[in-house]
């Protein structure tokens, strides 16, 4: 639940910082976000702790890569393709085929907002985890 | 324990975001690109995109009202000249923003500030020539002289009040696409920069410096061979003016007395600065109701430019009391510049002759604060251009200003012997946007008449037809009074009598007024015959307005569709001038069984320039190949620009001589006589030909010419529309080539109401990210037509409305 929470989180108030601002925001709001969710993780299992911060960079990175691809795949389809067809092929220099289409520039759009993403709320975490400790 | 994984692992999100801010392995900022937010995807703009019903223009005096057609052409709908304009300015940025910016930028030698330097300097030397040709003096001269008319001063005001208008309405994620590729915002419009793009457009049609190549000439081939190289009238010269008109009668100025002792002496100048393509052309021409089928006049224009995305001109229909006219506008510039209403129509080719001069300037020392001029030294203005360069720390250019003009090659510039000032008609102070707002409201011959009068630049060929029935052409803008063979070569600046001194007046200048022939055409030829009382040059066309004359004498009952094909008529008179001649001397020649299949397509062939044929590329391949036989020996790879005799004075030679000093090849002394030459040449044409083109495909015209439709910026290849498969050529009333041709198509019947046709190779949206970004290239090729909808009034309907916007 925690998990799917952070997601929401990072992707609601992304969306409606970006609005605003460049599109680094979104690195300082998962970064907040994760901090403030940040736990000392349970004195379990060595096995956990580590799973923890992962599951964090994940929550941050497919907030992000939801939100950015979601995005620009919605954009694409009222655009009915026109403008990323152009842009692919001249970036991936492919003619025709699946290359030449919006597939690989909502892909990258979606690698570049999950990076930020899991990045800024993995470092967010670690900040917190230190803090506390 | 913990800090040393947080800063681990903040360093790597602070570097990958680095990576991402900063263009530092890509060109681009790719965080800012990607964003969905704000970079690219916010210029894929909705399939349904639309302007809301009802907008706020802060500075509008009353209410204004726009219907957008389904092409995206806007009808608006106002109370003043003041509202038309702004609104104009308005909806035109919204279209066209960046190409609007990026013209006059390029005209006023900034574009280094937006692209860099380019390739070997390229974009900074072409910037550089911009400056030097005093481009931004010219449009501050003319936003003076436009300012001395109120009406002409509230239209340029007012447009740039709406262009703003709209920068304001944007936000960086809004910006055009081309913004957001090279990294840069808009800048705010101005009345300085209209009258740039006007400049930018005199550039295009009137900087063409003959004098200094055919000066080379003079020296290098002697009087006597630079006249047949170079005859002041080619072969078959058929002027706009009909050869028999008498002109004597009407002269009232004498030329100025030529002087003596003059000769054109050594001059080097081994680098030009960039000149616009040559041979821009147009076709226009009107027939009157005895050659119509309707008995009311029509008139058709086709101005020939070089194609480029976003196109070159903007559609548009603006309507005020007193005024309801539909056209195609400068993207820039208000109001239309071809068009019609509903009395008359008016459309306009260029009108080639010379208004460029050069002049030999001798400094006083190396300080260059001097120059000799009739017995004195007159003092130089310096000023010092800076140019900003993206990425890079600036570069700066002295200019040197005589009395003649900007001193536009000196030793940093050209890698000329000596300084040479440029004295342009464009840098004359005037008004054109007044000849334009004048035809915009025309309703009979005199105004057209009146509004024509005060053009100066660039000069054009105003053709006009009115629905009372009237028709005529006037070849229009300043020309200088000359003496004979004034500004043919270059001038010698320290005289005062190689000065201009005066001009032609108006009302003498070349014109027909209903013919009676019934029609009236220009297509970029010699303006008269040599009986005209005055001395001009240029560097004229003659097969396109041969070709009109002949369909129009030998056509009447004539309608809207048979305008049209006259159009995209692809008959190439220079082929039926030259090829069967050429034919003729392969009689003696011995034939591969390939170059019998060649000579007899040639023979059965038509001169119809039609893409899907393929005598066209061989007739093409084999008339290179002779051209360059004769000429090559003396031109190629000459260390100063010399001008290549046109294809007309070719044919002239050919037909006129067997033998000629200029055939022969110091290389190769078994060429001597035209037989030799042709029978060579078709040799080594078809031979290289087959060898170079194995497949059956490529044979076909489209293939080899076709024409590229290219982005402006030139930066990113999926924004041209390439390949495209087109008829015609340069010398075909369908003049199209590769990169250049009919840029707005447009047919006008007059009438009860007038019914027009028309289409451009573009779309009205300027967004490669927009479905009318290209919308009508394809109906282009085809040759098909859309018809223009003049609409009554604001509530005109038409099951094609697209959508409705109210200005208050």
């Amino acid at each position: 639940m925690r998990f799917i929470l952070r997601i929401f989180l990072i992707a609601a108030l992304s969306y409606w910082a970006q609005l605003y601002l460049p599109f680094w925001i979104a690195a300082v709001v998962a970064f907040v976000i994760s901090f403030l969710l940040s736990r000392r993780p349970p004195k379990r299992s060595f096995g956990r702790k580590k799973s923890r911060r992962s599951f964090s960079f994940l929550a941050g990175f497919l907030a992000l890569a939801l939100l950015w691809g979601g995005l620009a795949f919605y954009l694409d389809h009222e655009n009915a393709s026109i403008l990323s067809t152009k842009l692919s092929q001249y970036l991936l220099q492919a003619q025709s085929g699946p290359m030449a289409g919006p597939f690989p520039l909502v892909a990258m759009t979606a690698l570049i907002g999950g990076l930020i993403g899991g990045f800024s709320a993995m470092t967010g975490n670690l900040f917190g985890l230190a803090v506390k400790s | 324990m913990r800090w040393p994984k947080f800063i681990l692992s903040l360093l790597c999100t602070l570097g990958l975001l680095a990576l991402l801010y900063f263009p530092l392995a890509t060109p681009l900022s790719l965080g800012n690109f990607f964003n969905p937010f704000g970079g690219f995807w916010q210029s894929a703009s909705p399939q349904d995109d639309a302007l809301p019903n009802e907008i706020e223009l802060e500075g509008l005096q009353d209410k204004v009202q726009v219907t957008f057609d389904e092409r995206g052409v806007p009808h608006i709908f106002a109370e003043n000249l003041h509202d038309l304009a702004m609104t104009q300015g308005y909806l035109t940025a919204r279209d066209r923003l960046w190409q609007m910016e990026f013209q006059v930028r390029s005209a006023a030698g900034r574009l280094t500030e937006v692209v860099g330097r380019g390739p070997n300097d390229a974009v900074l030397e072409m910037d550089r020539g911009f400056r030097r040709k005093g481009m931004v003096m010219a449009a501050e001269r003319a936003w003076e002289e436009t300012q001395k008319n109120a009406e002409t001063k509230q239209a340029l005001e007012a447009y740039t009040a709406g262009v703003n208008a709209w920068i304001e309405t944007l936000e960086p994620k809004d910006y055009p696409i081309e913004y957001k590729l090279l990294e840069y915002a808009p800048e705010s419009w101005s009345p300085l920069k209209t009258c740039l793009l006007l400049k930018y457009m005199a550039h295009n049609l009137s900087f063409r410096g003959n004098e200094i190549p055919e000066t080379h000439a003079l020296q290098r081939f002697g009087r006597e061979a630079f006249d047949l190289l170079y005859p002041r009238f080619a072969y078959k010269e058929d002027p706009i003016v009909p050869v028999e008109t008498q002109f004597n009668r009407r002269i009232t100025l004498p030329a100025p007395p030529t002087p003596t002792n003059y000769h054109p002496d050594s001059l080097f100048v081994a680098q030009l600065a960039d000149e616009p393509p040559p041979h821009l052309g147009s076709n226009n021409w009107a027939i009157s109701g005895k050659k119509s089928i309707t008995g009311y006049p029509m008139l058709a224009n086709d101005p020939h430019l070089g194609l480029n995305l976003p196109a070159i001109w903007y559609e548009v229909q603006l309507n005020m009391p007193g005024m309801n006219v539909y056209g195609v506008s400068l993207p820039g510039a208000p109001g239309v510049a071809i068009g019609f209403n509903e009395f008359i129509a008016w459309g306009l080719t260029n009108g080639s002759v010379d208004v460029i001069d050069y002049y030999k300037i001798r400094f006083q020392d190396d300080k260059k604060q001097a120059y000799f001029f009739d017995g004195q030294w007159l003092p130089v203005k310096e000023e010092i251009e800076t140019f900003t360069i993206k990425g890079e720390d600036p570069v700066y250019d002295t200019l040197y200003y005589t009395h003649h003009g900007p001193v536009i090659y000196d030793e940093a510039f050209g890698e000329t012997a000596s300084p040479l000032a440029l004295k342009w008609m464009a840098h004359k102070p005037s008004n054109d946007i007044k000849t334009f707002l004048g035809l915009m409201q025309a309703k009979n011959y005199t105004d057209y008449e009146t509004a024509i009068s005060s053009y100066s630049c660039p000069a054009q060929n105003f053709v006009f037809a009115s629905v009372a029935g009237d028709i005529a052409i006037w070849q229009m803008g300043d020309y200088v009074n000359r003496w004979p063979e004034q500004g043919r070569f270059v001038l010698d600046g320290s005289r005062k009598d190689h000065d201009w001194q005066g001009e032609i007046p108006w009302q003498q200048h070349p014109h027909v007024f209903n013919p009676r022939e019934g029609h009236v055409s220009s297509a970029n030829q010699h303006p008269a015959s040599p009986l005209y009382p005055y001395y001009y040059n240029g560097r004229f066309a003659t097969y396109r307005g041969r070709r009109i004359k002949d369909l129009l004498n030998e056509n009447d009952s004539l309608s809207s569709a048979d305008l049209q094909a006259f159009q995209l008529d692809n008959h190439n008179l220079m082929a039926e001038d030259i090829l069967p001649l050429m034919l003729t001397e392969l009689d003696s020649l011995p034939l591969n069984p390939q170059q019998v299949k060649v000579k007899n397509l040639l023979t059965a062939w038509n001169y119809a320039y039609e893409g899907d044929l393929v005598a066209p590329s061989l007739f093409e391949a084999w008339w290179r190949e002779l051209y360059y036989l004769i000429w090559g020996d003396e031109f190629e790879g000459a260390e100063v620009p010399l001008p290549w005799p046109s294809s007309t004075t070719t044919v002239g030679l050919l037909r006129d001589s067997v033998e000629m000093r200029f055939y022969r090849t110091p290389s190769d002394t078994s060429l001597k006589t035209r037989t030799q030459l042709a029978q060579r040449s078709f040799q080594t044409a078809v031979d290289s030909f087959f060898a170079r083109y194995p497949n059956e495909e490529d044979w076909l015209w489209q293939e080899r010419q076709g024409t590229d439709i290219r982005h402006l910026a030139r930066v990113v290849s999926s924004f041209h529309r390439s390949g495209l498969p087109t008829s015609g050529t340069g010398n075909a009333l369908n003049a199209i080539k590769r990169s250049h041709g009919p840029s707005w198509r447009m047919v006008v019947e007059l009438g009860p109401y007038p019914k027009a046709y028309g289409i451009y190779p573009g779309g009205q949206s300027g967004n490669p990210g927009d479905k009318g970004y290209d919308q009508f290239i394809d109906d282009w090729v085809e040759g098909n037509y859309y018809p223009l909808w003049l609409m009554r009034d604001a509530n005109d309907i038409r099951d094609s409305i697209q959508s409705k916007v109210v200005f208050k």
